[in-house]
């Protein structure tokens, strides 16, 4: 069952309203080129998309415009997205946040910018399961406790009370998956989920990510394609706010057809691997 | 040991004492920088290597132990001589943001360290500003911008021709490509390696990715907990000794790997919570290894077969029996 279905989405400044200090924008001139260009894509249940490129390309713009998110001043310009067949642009505004509340789960690169730092892990959970799951404060507790639990975060009765600040970086992540997957999502969206991370808390989180894909498809946003490689069923690679190459993710990384695509497998082979590595040659 | 070392890293030992305990970020480390070689240090984040790092640039003043740059005492020397010392040794940091004074234009931040070393008058300076651009293949139309008009990727290399100005014999960088993008931290890592060669510069390399570290040092020192786990020339990570060594290798990704290690995951996941006592092994708490003698603390001991291969593991120096 195809989840999310993104037409021909184009994503740019709204002609009337100019994004922050913008003075360069006098009124009345023809829009401005928009950020992101003609892009289509759709993910089925239990996939993994990986949406790779530089900073810039436009791949976390795309992620905010399905989940409703996009900044002020920036809007959706054309196309159509569809979650489970509903066209975001013919929900009223209330429906669209109740679906994004409870159909499409968020996870943000630096959990500790992106959780309020005077509300505990719990009482977001709790927020959650209250309002888009119609529970009782206390099933909502329990269901929160349970959920911190699957996770794996270490005695979870205690850390429903915790501050954002008293966990480590890679359990704010772990705590941030439990409450984007709380309400059992259609749509997991990972933007650079480990790039904060060290190594090995990047395998574990990204296990876990693998593991919460049972029912939910999963978008994965990253600059690294090695973590795309570990994960992905499909790749898309954005370049300036277009989509240069789609496809299986074996061939994308295989058979790489663009040029951009080629240049970036080439930068990630530069950093981790080639035929002779420094140290060889300067011990030789 | 032997005397030709550039700089040498003698049983450090850091304490910072906060309000509730004292941390001991780095113990008994002791390392050896050669002219012209890549020495990465790597482990995960508050595994000290940053600390060290700081001690080595002369920032931080070690608890006990010291550091010599050409057998002078870093910390102990005449305020006048440890200055001139320290000079040698300059620092990339992680984050260029934060480290280019965002009121400043390239060009005063590049010219600031040549008026600090009396460089000479004002042509002779812009030379050389010019010639630290070319160093850094940046183009001087920069020079009169500021920080925040640049791409990650330019700021990094401004902040290592900064570094370049005072002519150090040892740039350290603290994990100089972790910010950027997989591009640009691949240009910024040939540009390393390129300076290293051309300038014959000594490099302490910090980093958390092992695949990094492979391609761009010539020695390796993995931290863990404060202390060297594992050490030697970098094709030890072809036959890592150390557990914390073996799961960090197994947690890099590399473009080729199209799996994840759940099994491994899994290990980890499983362990039971051991609260570190005192006397034990530091690795004890996360090690899949662990067995009873790992209750005493072990030595950092040459490991057969590679020489200068040294790991802290009772398992790799225990007899068969």
């Amino acid at each position: 069952m195809t989840v999310v279905a993104v037409e021909d989405l184009s994503i740019g400044r709204s002609p009337s309203q100019p994004i922050g200090r913008s003075p360069s924008q006098p009124s009345g001139r023809s829009p401005p080129q928009p950020i992101v260009q003609g892009l289509s894509f759709a993910v089925r249940a239990g996939e993994v998309l990986g949406i790779i490129g530089e900073s810039g390309s436009g791949k976390t713009l795309t992620a905010y415009a399905i989940a409703g998110l996009l900044p002020a001043g920036l809007k959706t310009l054309g196309g159509r997205i569809q979650i489970e067949g509903r066209a975001l642009a013919e929900l009223h505004a209330d429906e669209r946040r109740a679906l994004a509340g409870s159909r499409i789960g968020m996870i943000f690169q630096d959990p500790l910018s992106s959780f309020n730092p005077v509300r505990t892990i719990g009482s977001l959970l709790i927020e959650s399961g209250m309002r888009h799951r119609r529970l009782s404060r206390v099933a909502a507790r329990r269901q929160a406790i349970a959920a911190l639990a699957a996770v794996r975060l270490p005695d979870p009765a205690t850390t429903v009370d915790a501050y954002p600040h008293q966990l480590s970086g890679g359990q704010r992540q772990r705590a941030m998956i439990a409450v984007a997957r709380f309400n059992d999502p259609a749509l997991l969206i990972a933007d650079e989920p480990t790039t904060a991370l060290d190594a090995t808390v990047q395998l574990q989180i990204l296990a876990l990510l693998k593991g919460s894909l049972a029912s939910s498809a999963l978008i994965l946003i990253s600059h690294d394609l090695r973590v795309a490689a570990s994960m992905c069923d499909r790749i898309l690679v954005m370049h300036r706010g277009r989509c240069v190459e789609q496809g299986d993710a074996q061939q994308v990384l295989q058979t790489p057809k663009h040029a951009y695509t080629q240049r970036l497998i080439a930068a990630v082979e530069t950093l981790t691997e080639g035929s002779a590595p420094a140290c060889q040659a300067v011990e030789a | 040991m032997s005397g030709t070392a550039l700089l040498e890293v003698r049983d450090v030992s850091v304490t910072f004492a906060t309000r509730e305990r004292v941390v001991e970020a780095a113990r008994n480390c002791s390392l050896e920088l050669h002219a012209g070689e890549v020495l990465a240090l790597v482990g995960e984040s508050g595994s000290g290597k940053s600390t060290l790092a700081r001690v080595i640039a002369g920032i931080v003043t070690p608890t006990r132990g010291g550091v010599y740059f050409r057998s002078h005492d870093l910390h102990r020397s005449s305020r006048s001589a440890g200055r001139t010392l320290r000079q040698r040794i300059q620092m990339v940091f992680q984050d260029p943001d934060s480290s280019l004074n965002p009121w400043h234009t390239i060009g005063s931040i590049l010219t600031e360290p040549l008026i600090v070393r009396s460089y000479g008058g004002r042509t002779a300076m812009q030379g050389r500003v010019e010639e630290l651009l070319g160093l850094v293949q940046l183009d001087t139309s920069i020079l009169g911008k500021r920080a925040h008009e640049l791409s990650g990727g330019q700021k990094q290399r401004v902040a290592i021709a900064r570094a370049l100005a005072m002519e150090p014999e040892v740039l350290i960088a603290d994990e100089p490509l972790s910010s950027l993008d997989v591009a640009t931290a691949a240009s910024i890592g040939l540009l390393l390696r390129d300076l290293k060669e051309r300038l014959g510069i000594a490099m302490l390399f910090i980093s958390h990715d092992l695949a990094s570290v492979r391609r761009f040092a010539t020695r390796v020192a993995v931290m863990f907990a404060g202390e060297i786990v594992e050490a030697g020339p970098c094709s030890i990570l072809d036959v890592p000794a150390h557990p914390y060594t073996r799961l960090l290798l197994a947690s890099t990704l590399t473009a080729t790997k199209r799996k994840l290690d759940l099994q491994l995951v899994d290990d980890i996941d499983a362990l039971a919570a051991l609260p570190h006592t005192a006397g034990a092994c530091h690795y004890r708490s996360r090690c899949i290894q662990r067995i009873e003698v790992c209750c005493h603390e072990p030595q950092l001991a040459p490991v057969a077969n590679l020489a200068g291969h040294l790991a802290r593991c009772h398992l790799c120096h225990s007899s068969p029996d």
